[in-house]
Protein backbone atom coordinates (compact mmCIF):
# COMPACT_ATOMS: atom_id res chain seq x y z
CA UNK A 1 0.00 0.00 0.00
CA UNK A 2 1.13 3.81 -0.98
CA UNK A 3 0.04 6.36 0.82
CA UNK A 4 -0.18 10.20 -0.69
CA UNK A 5 0.96 12.29 2.68
CA UNK A 6 1.51 15.53 1.10
CA UNK A 7 0.61 17.78 -2.57
CA UNK A 8 2.70 20.87 -2.83
CA UNK A 9 2.03 24.06 -5.03
CA UNK A 10 4.74 26.72 -5.73
CA UNK A 11 6.33 29.01 -8.47
CA UNK A 12 10.24 28.28 -9.13
CA UNK A 13 11.01 30.31 -11.79
CA UNK A 14 7.20 31.98 -12.30
CA UNK A 15 5.95 28.63 -12.88
CA UNK A 16 3.31 26.87 -11.24
CA UNK A 17 4.38 23.43 -9.93
CA UNK A 18 2.63 21.12 -8.36
CA UNK A 19 4.14 18.24 -6.50
CA UNK A 20 2.85 14.31 -4.79
CA UNK A 21 4.54 13.51 -2.16
CA UNK A 22 4.02 9.76 -1.03
CA UNK A 23 5.54 7.05 1.16
CA UNK A 24 5.02 3.12 1.81
CA UNK A 25 2.37 1.56 4.64
CA UNK A 26 5.60 0.54 6.52
CA UNK A 27 6.62 4.92 6.75
CA UNK A 28 9.46 4.88 4.67
CA UNK A 29 10.51 4.86 0.89
CA UNK A 30 9.48 8.35 0.31
CA UNK A 31 8.81 10.19 -2.90
CA UNK A 32 8.00 13.19 -5.03
CA UNK A 33 6.13 13.38 -8.29
CA UNK A 34 5.88 16.26 -10.23
CA UNK A 35 2.10 16.62 -11.23
CA UNK A 36 1.18 17.88 -14.85
CA UNK A 37 0.43 21.44 -14.12
CA UNK A 38 -2.57 21.14 -16.94
CA UNK A 39 -3.65 18.30 -15.35
CA UNK A 40 -6.63 18.70 -12.70
CA UNK A 41 -6.18 18.99 -9.08
CA UNK A 42 -8.54 15.69 -8.56
CA UNK A 43 -8.80 12.38 -5.92
CA UNK A 44 -9.94 10.11 -9.35
CA UNK A 45 -7.01 11.84 -11.59
CA UNK A 46 -4.17 11.98 -8.91
CA UNK A 47 -5.13 8.37 -8.37
CA UNK A 48 -4.53 7.49 -11.86
CA UNK A 49 -1.00 9.57 -12.38
CA UNK A 50 0.28 8.08 -9.44
CA UNK A 51 -1.09 4.53 -10.27
CA UNK A 52 1.22 4.97 -13.28
CA UNK A 53 4.22 6.49 -12.05
CA UNK A 54 4.71 3.80 -9.44
CA UNK A 55 3.43 1.01 -11.16
CA UNK A 56 0.88 -0.84 -8.89
CA UNK A 57 -3.23 -0.58 -8.68
CA UNK A 58 -5.00 2.39 -7.78
CA UNK A 59 -6.73 0.03 -4.73
CA UNK A 60 -3.41 -0.26 -3.80
CA UNK A 61 -3.01 3.56 -2.83
CA UNK A 62 -4.69 5.73 -0.28
CA UNK A 63 -4.85 9.68 0.05
CA UNK A 64 -3.84 10.04 3.96
CA UNK A 65 -6.76 11.71 5.58
CA UNK A 66 -5.44 14.95 6.73
CA UNK A 67 -4.53 15.56 3.26
CA UNK A 68 -7.07 17.58 1.91
CA UNK A 69 -6.88 18.39 -2.42
CA UNK A 70 -7.01 22.26 -3.23
CA UNK A 71 -9.67 23.30 -5.85
CA UNK A 72 -7.51 24.63 -8.05
CA UNK B 1 -9.99 -45.30 29.94
CA UNK B 2 -12.40 -48.12 28.11
CA UNK B 3 -11.95 -46.16 24.70
CA UNK B 4 -8.11 -46.82 24.38
CA UNK B 5 -6.36 -49.76 23.33
CA UNK B 6 -4.98 -52.23 25.99
CA UNK B 7 -1.18 -51.05 25.35
CA UNK B 8 -1.76 -47.45 26.32
CA UNK B 9 -0.61 -46.92 29.10
CA UNK B 10 -1.20 -43.57 31.73
CA UNK B 11 1.94 -41.69 32.64
CA UNK B 12 2.00 -38.85 36.05
CA UNK B 13 4.04 -35.97 35.68
CA UNK B 14 5.94 -35.19 39.12
CA UNK B 15 7.56 -31.97 39.60
CA UNK B 16 10.21 -31.38 42.70
CA UNK B 17 9.17 -29.06 45.42
CA UNK B 18 11.81 -28.88 47.43
CA UNK B 19 12.11 -32.27 48.63
CA UNK B 20 8.88 -33.29 48.38
CA UNK B 21 7.56 -34.82 45.05
CA UNK B 22 3.81 -32.99 43.96
CA UNK B 23 1.90 -34.20 40.81
CA UNK B 24 1.84 -31.62 37.81
CA UNK B 25 -1.83 -31.36 36.97
CA UNK B 26 -4.13 -30.26 33.70
CA UNK B 27 -7.64 -28.74 33.86
CA UNK B 28 -10.68 -30.51 32.57
CA UNK B 29 -9.26 -29.84 28.71
CA UNK B 30 -6.01 -30.82 29.33
CA UNK B 31 -4.47 -27.75 29.31
CA UNK B 32 -1.11 -27.13 31.56
CA UNK B 33 -1.06 -24.01 33.03
CA UNK B 34 1.62 -21.85 34.16
CA UNK B 35 1.89 -19.12 36.58
CA UNK B 36 4.21 -16.72 36.33
CA UNK B 37 6.46 -15.46 39.38
CA UNK B 38 9.41 -13.03 39.19
CA UNK B 39 11.35 -12.08 42.13
CA UNK B 40 11.05 -9.06 44.20
CA UNK B 41 14.52 -8.66 45.63
CA UNK B 42 14.66 -12.18 47.03
CA UNK B 43 10.75 -12.81 47.49
CA UNK B 44 8.74 -13.75 44.69
CA UNK B 45 5.74 -12.73 43.63
CA UNK B 46 3.09 -13.55 41.37
CA UNK B 47 3.06 -12.06 38.19
CA UNK B 48 -0.65 -10.79 37.39
CA UNK B 49 -2.52 -9.76 34.69
CA UNK B 50 -6.11 -7.52 34.52
CA UNK B 51 -9.57 -8.78 33.80
CA UNK B 52 -9.25 -9.05 30.03
CA UNK B 53 -6.04 -11.52 30.40
CA UNK B 54 -3.53 -8.37 29.47
CA UNK B 55 -0.24 -8.22 31.43
CA UNK B 56 0.55 -4.80 32.29
CA UNK B 57 4.09 -3.60 31.89
CA UNK B 58 5.56 -0.98 34.53
CA UNK B 59 8.29 1.05 32.59
CA UNK B 60 9.47 2.01 36.28
CA UNK B 61 10.57 -1.48 37.11
CA UNK B 62 12.95 -1.41 33.52
CA UNK B 63 16.49 -0.14 33.97
CA UNK B 64 16.39 2.76 31.54
CA UNK B 65 18.25 5.69 32.15
CA UNK B 66 15.75 7.39 29.54
CA UNK B 67 13.54 7.05 27.03
CA UNK B 68 14.00 8.62 23.57
CA UNK B 69 10.84 8.97 21.48
CA UNK B 70 11.36 10.64 18.34
CA UNK B 71 8.77 11.45 15.70
CA UNK B 72 9.39 9.64 12.43
CA UNK B 73 9.76 12.98 9.44
CA UNK B 74 10.73 12.36 5.57
CA UNK B 75 13.75 13.84 4.36
CA UNK B 76 13.65 17.78 4.24
CA UNK B 77 11.91 19.16 1.43
CA UNK B 78 11.79 23.05 0.01
CA UNK B 79 9.12 24.48 -1.17
CA UNK B 80 9.21 27.92 -3.09
CA UNK B 81 9.67 30.63 -5.83
CA UNK B 82 8.41 33.67 -7.00
CA UNK B 83 5.83 35.10 -8.59
CA UNK B 84 4.59 38.64 -9.77
CA UNK B 85 1.59 39.12 -7.27
CA UNK B 86 -1.60 41.34 -7.52
CA UNK B 87 -1.37 44.82 -6.74
CA UNK B 88 -3.84 45.90 -3.37
CA UNK B 89 -4.61 41.93 -3.28
CA UNK B 90 -3.21 38.93 -1.55
CA UNK B 91 -1.53 36.19 -3.67
CA UNK B 92 -0.60 32.99 -3.03
CA UNK B 93 3.28 32.41 -2.90
CA UNK B 94 3.43 28.78 -1.47
CA UNK B 95 1.53 25.92 -0.29
CA UNK B 96 2.47 22.85 1.49
CA UNK B 97 -0.84 19.84 2.38
CA UNK B 98 0.40 17.15 4.72
CA UNK B 99 1.58 17.22 8.34
CA UNK B 100 4.78 17.39 9.51
CA UNK B 101 7.10 20.40 10.85
CA UNK B 102 8.97 23.43 9.28
CA UNK B 103 12.18 24.25 9.64
CA UNK B 104 12.97 27.39 7.61
CA UNK B 105 10.93 30.01 5.51
CA UNK B 106 12.07 32.86 3.64
CA UNK B 107 10.45 36.04 2.02
CA UNK B 108 12.01 38.28 0.23
CA UNK B 109 11.14 41.29 -2.81
CA UNK B 110 12.99 44.41 -4.41
CA UNK B 111 10.17 46.72 -5.72
CA UNK B 112 10.65 50.23 -7.60
CA UNK B 113 9.18 52.00 -5.12
CA UNK B 114 8.12 51.31 -1.19
CA UNK B 115 6.38 48.36 -0.10
CA UNK B 116 6.74 49.29 3.62
CA UNK B 117 2.95 48.14 4.38
CA UNK B 118 2.68 45.13 2.45
CA UNK B 119 2.51 42.17 4.72
CA UNK B 120 3.91 38.76 5.00
CA UNK B 121 1.65 36.07 6.14
CA UNK B 122 1.90 32.58 7.36
CA UNK B 123 -0.78 30.56 7.32
CA UNK B 124 -1.36 27.02 9.24
CA UNK B 125 -3.68 24.55 8.63
CA UNK B 126 -5.96 27.24 7.13
CA UNK B 127 -5.29 29.82 10.25
CA UNK B 128 -3.55 33.02 9.47
CA UNK B 129 -0.87 32.95 12.58
CA UNK B 130 1.50 35.90 11.29
CA UNK B 131 1.31 38.75 8.56
CA UNK B 132 3.23 41.57 9.73
CA UNK B 133 4.23 44.55 7.81
CA UNK B 134 7.66 45.05 6.58
CA UNK B 135 7.48 48.87 7.70
CA UNK B 136 5.72 46.92 11.00
CA UNK B 137 8.53 44.77 11.13
CA UNK B 138 11.69 47.37 10.85
CA UNK B 139 9.99 49.64 13.54
CA UNK B 140 9.29 47.39 16.17
CA UNK B 141 12.88 45.60 15.34
CA UNK B 142 11.06 41.86 14.94
CA UNK B 143 14.61 41.02 13.98
CA UNK B 144 15.21 37.91 16.13
CA UNK B 145 14.63 34.23 15.07
CA UNK B 146 11.91 32.53 17.69
CA UNK B 147 10.83 36.28 19.10
CA UNK B 148 8.77 36.52 16.68
CA UNK B 149 6.91 33.92 14.04
CA UNK B 150 8.17 36.03 11.07
CA UNK B 151 11.47 37.96 11.66
CA UNK B 152 13.00 40.77 9.42
CA UNK B 153 16.58 39.93 7.56
CA UNK B 154 16.57 43.13 5.36
CA UNK B 155 14.44 46.46 5.26
CA UNK B 156 15.80 48.93 2.45
CA UNK B 157 14.18 51.94 2.18
CA UNK B 158 16.36 53.30 -0.32
CA UNK B 159 16.68 50.31 -2.84
CA UNK B 160 13.36 48.79 -1.86
CA UNK B 161 14.77 45.77 -1.04
CA UNK B 162 12.89 43.56 1.95
CA UNK B 163 13.43 40.00 3.10
CA UNK B 164 12.37 38.14 6.19
CA UNK B 165 12.44 34.27 7.51
CA UNK B 166 10.23 31.97 9.09
CA UNK B 167 11.00 30.78 12.62
CA UNK B 168 12.00 26.69 12.72
CA UNK B 169 10.34 23.77 14.38
CA UNK B 170 6.43 24.95 13.44
CA UNK B 171 4.59 22.06 12.78
CA UNK B 172 1.65 21.67 10.91
CA UNK B 173 -1.36 19.05 10.93
CA UNK B 174 -2.52 19.73 7.14
CA UNK B 175 -0.78 22.32 5.32
CA UNK B 176 1.21 25.88 5.77
CA UNK B 177 0.62 28.50 3.30
CA UNK B 178 3.01 31.43 2.35
CA UNK B 179 1.07 34.58 1.12
CA UNK B 180 1.79 37.96 0.15
CA UNK B 181 -0.80 41.11 0.61
CA UNK B 182 0.16 44.25 -1.62
CA UNK B 183 -0.73 47.53 -0.11
CA UNK B 184 0.71 49.85 -2.71
CA UNK B 185 -0.70 49.37 -6.02
CA UNK B 186 2.05 47.90 -7.71
CA UNK B 187 3.35 43.91 -8.70
CA UNK B 188 6.22 43.39 -7.63
CA UNK B 189 7.82 39.92 -7.93
CA UNK B 190 7.99 38.26 -4.29
CA UNK B 191 9.81 34.90 -3.46
CA UNK B 192 8.46 32.88 -0.63
CA UNK B 193 9.39 29.10 0.14
CA UNK B 194 9.56 26.97 2.87
CA UNK B 195 11.95 24.20 4.09
CA UNK B 196 10.07 21.06 5.77
CA UNK B 197 9.38 17.68 6.10
CA UNK B 198 5.89 15.45 6.10
CA UNK B 199 5.77 12.82 8.81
Amino acid sequence: MIELRGITIDYPEGTKRIRLLTRSEWGDDYRTFEYPGESPLKESDILNFLSLKLKVKKEDIRIASHVKIPEV
Amino acid sequence: MADLPDWFAASVIKGLYGTELKTIQVDELGRLYAILRALYGTTQKDVQCDASGNLTLNLKAQDLSEIINRPKYGAANFAGGEIVVTANAETLLTTVLGKGIIYSGSFFTAWTSSQENSNVRLYIDGTLISSPRWGGMFTWAQASIHNTVIYLLCYDSVNFKYSAAISPFITFETSVTLKYLERHGGTPTVNGGVWYALV
